[in-house]
C-alpha cells in the first residue's frame, strides 16, 4: 500500500518542534535539523564555520576519514551541514539521507544508524575543553576562506550576491553569512565552539524525519532528551520589510568579463504572511518567472538582447530581483526593455493566456516537487518557516488559482525600483 | 509490436521496452504513487557529429555547433513555437545538446498526454527559414559568451583540448561566433534529415504513466521513417594526449584544475559490467573516504569541491579529477602518485567492500526521481547498456573485477592538467 505525505508536527521542548513525514514511495529516507536565528554580523561567520565542522567529524569518529568510512559502510549515507539566509534569519541546517532499510543487503538498520550519527554531530561534536578540535577547525577555516574566494569565480552568482548586499546595506539581509576573509581569519576553535553552544541555546529548532516505515519515535526521544539537557532561551527571529524604495541607486563594477550582468532589485511592499503573497508570486511569474513570461518572450526571444532574463520573488523579505546576461553594447536597450515590461504589468497590459500559463506553470511545479524525498521534506520545511499555516501543495495551488488579473495589476503597482547593479568589462577592452 | 518487461529484484521496480513499428525504441518506467511524469526524446546526434556519410554517399562536413543550433531552432514551427504550446499544459520543458546526443524533455503534473503530443509533434516538424535562422545568431552568440566567462566550464574544456589532438570533442558544443555564422536553413535540414530519424532516436518516460498511455500517443503521432545508414566520420586520434599542461588566466580568486586521463577507445562503448567496475574503482580511489582524498585535504591541496567524472562517447573516453586548489600542480602530482601506487598494490579488500556498498546505495537512490531514471535510460540506450544489469553488476562485483579494470584505465603517463588561474 502506498502511503504519501502524512505530516505530523509536535512540540518537544522550548522552541523545538519535531515533524514526521510518512511516505513510502521513496527508496531514500531523510532527517533534517534546522537551527534558526536572526542574522548577526558578529556571529554569522562563526555559525558558518560551525556548520562546516559539525559533519566533518564527531567525538566518536574524530577525523573526516573515519566519519566518511562509517558513512560508506551505511551504504553511502550522506550527512551534510550548511548555512542559508531566509529573510533576516540565518538557518543552520544539518541533514542526512540514506537508503531505506528494505534495500540493506545484510539487514543492518540504516535509518536508525543515520539518526544516531546526526544526533552525535549536533550533541557530541569533535570538541574538548570548550573548543572544537584544532586540526578539524583549521581545515574548516581554510575551506571557509576558499568558499569566500570562490564566490567571485562564478560571475552570475557573484552579481546576485552583490545586488543583495548593495540593495540591503544596513539591513540584516545584506550581511554575508560566510563573511569576509578577515572575519574568517579571526575565528578560533574556541570562539566558534562558544558561538555554537550559544546557538543551541537560543535558536528555534525544527527536526524533520521523512521515512517510509522506519521508527521515528526513538529519534524523537533522543532529540527530546538531548535538548532537555540544554538551558534553552530561544530568541525571536523576525524579518524587517522595507515597503518602498527611496531614490533608485545605481552601481557599476568592472572586471575582465565577456558578458555583462544587469540586475535590478525592487521592493514589493508584500511579504509573508500577507494574504497578497500568492498575487505577488503570480505577478512575478507573469513578468519573468517562466519560459512563457514577458521578459523571456519579449526581451530574450523578440529583441534577442539577453541570453537569460528572469525575475524571482523572495516572499520572506518582500523583494523581487530581475537578472539578465547581456552583451555590453546592449545594456541600455536591455534596461529600457526590461523596465518597459514592468510598466506594461502596471498598466494592466496582461493577456489571459499569460496569466493562465503562469498559473499552470506554478501549480505544475507544486505537483512535481513532492515526487522526490528532498522535495517533500523541503516543502514542509518551507511551509513551517515561511507562512502561518501549513498547506499541502494542492491547497497552495488553490490560492494561486484564485488570483485575478486585478490582483496582479495591484501587486505590480506596488513595485518600486530600489537598486540597479551592473557588472561589466572596462571600456578599453570592448572589442565587440 | 514487441513489448518487453524488464524487472529487478534488487531495485524492486520494473520498466517496459517497446520496439515501436515507426522504428522508435520507447522505454516506460512507471512510478506508483507519483503525481508527476517526465519524458525525454533524444537523438544519437551531438556536437561531435560534424562529419558523416548517409547511405554510403559523399562525405558531408557541417559547421561546428550546428547540432546545438538545430536544437534551438527545433522549438519553432510554422504555427508558433513549442514553448507557447507547452504554456497551455503547464509542463516545464527544456532541451540540451551534449557531445554525443540532443534531447528534448518536459516534466509535468497534469496534462501528461497533451504535453507528450507536443513533444513528439514538434521534434518531428522541422521548420527553418533564412529569417528564423538568422534571428538565433544573437541569442546563441550570447550563450557562447556566457560559457566563455565560466571558469568551471573552461577548465573542463581546456582539459579536452589538451587531451585530444583531432577528435571534435575538443570543440565547444555551441561552436564559435564565427562557425555559427556559416549555418543556413539548408544545412539544418541536411543534419535534421540525417540524424532525426526515429531509428536513431529514443523516447524514455518515467513517473505517473502506463505503457498503454504512451503507446496510444506514439501510435497517433509517430511518422514511420525509412531507416538510413548514417556513418559518423572521425579522423584517427592518437592514443597520446596532445598537451600535458594547459593554462588560462581568468578573473578568479581561487584557481581551479582538472586532471584528465585519456583512455584507449574500442569500437564499442564499454559494457554494463565495465561501467559498474569503473564507478566502484573511482569511488575507492578518490571519494571522501579514500586515502587520496584525505591526503590531498590534509596537505591543503584541495577543498570539498574536489570530485571526479568519466566522459565517454564515440571515439573518446576519459576520467577527470578536479576542483578548486591553491596549488593545482602539486595536487596533480599527488593524484598521479596515488594512482601509480594503487596500480602496484591493487585495491585493498576493505576499501573495495566499502566502495561497493556506497556505490550501491547511491545507485539505489537514483531510482527515486523520474528525471534521473529517464535520463539514465537515454544514455544507456545509446551506449547499448541495460539499466538493471548495471545494478546487478554493482551488487555482484568482486575485487578481482575491480583490479582488472584498474589495469585498463588511468595511465599516469597519458594525462593532461588544465588550470584556470588568476592573472599574475
Amino acid at each position: 500500500m502506498i502511503i504519501l505525505n502524512s505530516f505530523k508536527r509536535e512540540k518537544i521542548g522550548n522552541g523545538i518542534f519535531f515533524s514526521t513525514i510518512l511516505d513510502n514511495r521513496f527508496k531514500t529516507c531523510r532527517i533534517t535539523v534546522i537551527l534558526r536565528t536572526e542574522i548577526d554580523d558578529k556571529k554569522s561567520s562563526a555559525y558558518s564555520a560551525a556548520a562546516e565542522l559539525l559533519t566533518r567529524s564527531t567525538k566518536e569518529y574524530p577525523t573526516f576519514l573515519e566519519l566518511s568510512r562509517r558513512l560508506d559502510s551505511l551504504y553511502g549515507t550522506e550527512i551534510s551541514s550548511g548555512c542559508s539566509k531566509i529573510g533576516d534569519t540565518q538557518v543552520l541546517r544539518i541533514s542526512g539521507v540514506c537508503i531505506d532499510d528494505r534495500y540493506s543487503l545484510d539487514g543492518e538498520p540504516i535509518y536508525a544508524e543515520m539518526a544516531k550519527l546526526i544526533c552525535s554531530a549536533i550533541f557530541e561534536p569533535n570538541a574538548e575543553n570548550g573548543a572544537f578540535s584544532e586540526a578539524e577547525f583549521k581545515q574548516a577555516q581554510r575551506q571557509l576562506i576558499d568558499n569566500i574566494d570562490a564566490q567571485f569565480n562564478d560571475k552570475r552568482i557573484y552579481a546576485k550576491r552583490r545586488l543583495q548586499e548593495l540593495m540591503c546595506e544596513g539591513e540584516k539581509y545584506g550581511i554575508s553569512l560566510v563573511g569576509t576573509k578577515e572575519k574568517a581569519q579571526s575565528l578560533t576553535a574556541k570562539s566558534v565552539y562558544e558561538a555554537y553552544e550559544e546557538l543551541l541555546k537560543t535558536a528555534k529548532v525544527e527536526v524533520l524525519c521523512l521515512t517510509g516505515s522506519s521508527d521515528t519515535e526513538s529519534v524523537k526521544e533522543i532529540f527530546t532528551r538531548e535538548f532537555a539537557k540544554i538551558d534553552r532561551a530561544p530568541l525571536d527571529c523576525s524579518t524587517d520589510v522595507i515597503k518602498k524604495a527611496g531614490k533608485t541607486r545605481e552601481f557599476t563594477e568592472t572586471y575582465d568579463v565577456t558578458q555583462s550582468k544587469l540586475l535590478m532589485g525592487f521592493r514589493t511592499d508584500c511579504a509573508e504572511p500577507s494574504k497578497d503573497v500568492p498575487a505577488e508570486n503570480l505577478m512575478c511569474a507573469v513578468l519573468g518567472g517562466t519560459a512563457h513570461s514577458k521578459l523571456f518572450n519579449n526581451v530574450r526571444e523578440k529583441l534577442s538582447v539577453c541570453y537569460y532574463c528572469s525575475s524571482v520573488y523572495d516572499s520572506v523579505k518582500g523583494i523581487m530581483q530581475i537578472e539578465s546576461g547581456v552583451q555590453k553594447e546592449n545594456i541600455e536597450r536591455a534596461k529600457t526593455a526590461i523596465l518597459n515590461e514592468v510598466e506594461q504589468m502596471k498598466q494592466g497590459n496582461i493577456t489571459d493566456e499569460e496569466i493562465e500559463s503562469a498559473k499552470l506553470s506554478i501549480t505544475n511545479s507544486y505537483t512535481t516537487v513532492t515526487d522526490t524525498s528532498a522535495g517533500t521534506l523541503g516543502w514542509y520545511l518551507s511551509q513551517i518557516m515561511f507562512g502561518e499555516e501549513i498547506l499541502t501543495p494542492e491547497e497552495k495551488a488553490q490560492k494561486i488559482n484564485g488570483v485575478t488579473k486585478e490582483m496582479i495589476v495591484k501587486a505590480a503597482n506596488k513595485l518600486s525600483l530600489d537598486t540597479i547593479y551592473l557588472l561589466t568589462s572596462e571600456d578599453k577592452e570592448d572589442e565587440n | 509490436m514487441d513489448i518487453r518487461t524488464v524487472e529487478s529484484s534488487i531495485v524492486k521496480d520494473k520498466y517496459y521496452v517497446i520496439d515501436h513499428s515507426s522504428g522508435l525504441t520507447i522505454y516506460v518506467y512507471p512510478k506508483p504513487g507519483y503525481n508527476s511524469s517526465y519524458a525525454i526524446f533524444g537523438t544519437n546526434y551531438g556536437s561531435v557529429n560534424t562529419r558523416f556519410k548517409v547511405d554510403g554517399g559523399e562525405e558531408i562536413v557541417t559547421p561546428d555547433g550546428i547540432a546545438h543550433y538545430l536544437e534551438h531552432k527545433m522549438f519553432e514551427s510554422e504555427d508558433g513555437d513549442a514553448f507557447a504550446r507547452y504554456a497551455k499544459t503547464g509542463a516545464n520543458a527544456n532541451a540540451y545538446t551534449s557531445f554525443e546526443k540532443t534531447c528534448y524533455l518536459f516534466s509535468c503534473g497534469d496534462h501528461f498526454e497533451e504535453s507528450l503530443e507536443i513533444l513528439l509533434d514538434f521534434v518531428q516538424s522541422p521548420y527553418f527559414t533564412a529569417e528564423t535562422v538568422a534571428k538565433e545568431q544573437g541569442i546563441i552568440g550570447q550563450e557562447i559568451k556566457m560559457y566563455d566567462d565560466s571558469p568551471s566550464w573552461r577548465v573542463m574544456f581546456n582539459t579536452l583540448v589538451g587531451m585530444y589532438q583531432k577528435h571534435p570533442v575538443r570543440v565547444d558544443i555551441a561552436g564559435t561566433v564565427e562557425s555559427i555564422a556559416e549555418i543556413t536553413a539548408e544545412k539544418l535540414y541536411q543534419c535534421y534529415n540525417s540524424f532525426y530519424n526515429l531509428h536513431n532516436m529514443v523516447l524514455c518516460v518515467a513517473g505517473n504513466v502506463t505503457a498503454e498511455q504512451v503507446l496510444k500517443i506514439a501510435d497517433k503521432l509517430l511518422k514511420p521513417n525509412e531507416k538510413h545508414d548514417v556513418e559518423p566520420i572521425f579522423e584517427d586520434e592518437p592514443y597520446e594526449v596532445g598537451q600535458e599542461y594547459v593554462e588560462q588566466t581568468f578573473a578568479v580568486n581561487i584557481p581551479m584544475f582538472d586532471l584528465g586521463f585519456k583512455e584507449k577507445v574500442g569500437a564499442e562503448p564499454i559494457t554494463s559490467q565495465q561501467a559498474a567496475y569503473n564507478d566502484i574503482l573511482l569511488y575507492a580511489l578518490a571519494s571522501p573516504s579514500s586515502r587520496l582524498y584525505n591526503d590531498l585535504l590534509n596537505s591543503e591541496l584541495i577543498n570539498d569541491t574536489f570530485g571526479y567524472e568519466r566522459l565517454e562517447g564515440p571515439g573518446y573516453a576519459a576520467i577527470l579529477f578536479g576542483g578548486e586548489s591553491r596549488e593545482p600542480k602539486k595536487a596533480a602530482e599527488v593524484i598521479k602518485k596515488h594512482i601509480a601506487e594503487l596500480k602496484q598494490s591493487g585495491v585493498p579488500q576493505e576499501e573495495f567492500e566499502r566502495a561497493k556498498r556506497a556505490v550501491y546505495g547511491s545507485v539505489i537512490s537514483d531510482f527515486n526521481s523520474n528525471d534521473s531514471i529517464a535520463n539514465v535510460m537515454v544514455d544507456m540506450h545509446f551506449e547499448q547498456r541495460e539499466l538493471f544489469s548495471y545494478v546487478d553488476a554493482i551488487a555482484n562485483a568482486t575485487l578481482e573485477d575491480i583490479n582488472a579494470r584498474l589495469d585498463e584505465v588511468l595511465d599516469v603517463n597519458n594525462c593532461t592538467l588544465s588550470v584556470v588561474t588568476a592573472e599574475k
